[in-house]
């Protein structure tokens, strides 16, 4: 009964009606059917299930506090999560044994690669921080998810690159930039993992004055 | 901070969070240790709630750090929202096999975190989660009533008397409702006139829904049905003699 609901400019399509009004109105279907002229019917079978549907259950957005211990879906729930348990699973193992592969179908442009040494190190100065700083931000060795926002507009806006392209960028898979670097040991430098934006401030052999600076970042 | 949506809307203009949504994903993010205590708040109105919009951000994160513990210790409070959503939308009764059907959704629902060709669609679900949601329990839902109907017809679901149901003022109150929220009144009679509309043989449905609800013109609904004005005169016209049985019910 199951199946992978993978991606179609269909499937695409539905969501994208879902969102964009509560009940669907002639402008809004006509919009669709105009782009998608090949699904025609089923946008238009879609968008009336879906006026009915809000207007039986309303827009179906509003959090409600949710019963927790309800016998009728607790069951359904714990097979459901043994399912999701089991791919997680899956997902672990399949990164473990192809990592390469993944790294290689991610191609996002790294804004820094187009800085010389020179520009590299007066980048690092504008933004109060060091080269060992801003090398880790280079190599994605700072965990997105905890880089405040504010500094990424910050940086961006002294690299006169849009943020996006830099986020992009920090989101994508560390990578250990052996073109611009010598080795001196004997073996092949690895990825370790990432550290977070206060490690990485930490860790960078910045003044306690920089320190200070990045971190006020996060607020 | 939150990594950026990928999905563009119809326009291609890129989604992006609400604002409100980005600023308790950000508070979140690499608060991990007190994500697990915050995920069992069942109240919306508690400070720390996290909205269902959060969770999907935070579960995808975690699986991204390959942080399963997370992943899982989030996922269940999350499903056991929808499942309570479920239990509303698709009540037992309303099809052959409900409690299947409601498990298959949250099945599929699960594997949108874990199937690569499928992950970017839960961009939808960090925007509106109510709506996206609504559109895989449509989607899933249709797919069962096709299959179910390669086997038997459905039971018809009758009103009280027996009998199926909607006229002009009935027809106008889904309009109304359709557009803004509706009288009090009109509240009252929906439920009976959304169960009479269902109950329509399904081109008099098609034609009541695309001309009533959705608001195109005689002609635009002739086009899309594929037949003469005459045709959508003859079944709005029989929509309404089934409406005004409805009424005099009422």
């Amino acid at each position: 009964m199951n199946q992978i609901m993978t991606n179609t400019p269909l499937r695409d399509a539905m969501y994208a009606m879902s969102l964009a009004k509560s009940v669907p109105d002639a402008e809004l279907l006509d919009e669709f059917v105009r782009r998608y002229p090949e699904h025609a019917e089923a946008l238009t079978d879609f968008a009336i299930e879906l006026a009915i549907d809000a207007l039986t259950h309303g827009d179906d957005d509003e959090e409600t506090e949710v019963p927790t211990d309800l016998e009728a879906i607790s069951s359904a729930v714990s097979r459901v999560m043994s399912q999701f348990q089991n791919r997680l699973f899956e997902v672990s193992q399949e990164r473990t044994a192809a990592p390469s592969a993944r790294v290689a179908t991610t191609s996002i442009a790294n804004p820094f690669a187009s800085l010389d040494r020179e520009r590299f190190r007066a980048l690092a100065s504008s933004i109060d921080a060091n080269a060992v700083m801003l090398s880790k931000l280079r190599d994605r060795l700072i965990d997105p998810a905890t880089i405040p926002r504010g500094f990424c507009d910050h940086l961006a806006d002294e690299m006169d690159e849009p943020v996006d392209a830099l986020i992009a960028h920090l989101y994508a898979p560390p990578e250990v930039s052996s073109a611009r670097q010598l080795y001196k040991a004997v073996g092949k430098p690895t990825l370790t993992a990432r550290q977070s934006f206060e490690e990485a401030v930490a860790g960078s052999g910045l003044s306690d004055e920089q320190q200070r600076r990045l971190l006020s970042f996060r607020k | 901070m939150a990594r950026p949506l990928i999905k563009k809307d119809q326009k291609g203009v890129l989604y992006v969070r609400p604002p409100s949504i980005e600023a308790r994903i950000n508070g979140a993010l690499g608060q991990w240790e007190t994500l697990s205590k915050r995920a069992k708040i069942a109240d919306p109105n508690v400070p720390d709630f996290l909205t269902r919009e959060c969770l999907v951000h935070l579960i995808r994160d975690a699986i991204r750090r390959n942080d399963q513990r997370l992943a899982t210790v989030l996922m269940r409070p999350l499903l056991l929202r929808c499942a309570a959503n479920l239990l509303k939308t698709v009540p037992d009764g309303a099809m052959r096999n409900a409690a299947a059907v409601r498990e298959d959704i949250l099945s599929s629902f699960q594997m949108l975190f874990t199937e690569a060709a499928a992950e970017d669609t839960l961009d939808y679900y960090e925007c509106k989660f109510g709506r996206a949601f609504k559109s895989l329990r449509l989607d899933r839902i249709e797919a069962e009533k096709s299959q179910q109907k390669g086997v038997t017809d459905l039971p018809q679901v009758r009103n009280e008397d027996g009998g199926t149901m909607p006229d002009e003022e009935a027809l106008a109150l889904l309009s109304r409702m359709a557009r803004i929220s509706g009288s009090q009144e009109d509240r009252v009679y929906l439920p009976q006139v959304l169960k009479a509309v269902n109950d329509l043989p399904p081109d008099q449905r098609r034609a009541v829904v695309l001309r009533r609800i959705i608001g195109h013109t005689e002609e635009q609904t002739a086009k899309i049905c594929k037949v003469d004005k005459r045709t959508i005169r003859y079944r709005l016209a029989r929509a309404d003699i089934q409406l005004k049985k409805l009424k005099e019910d009422l």
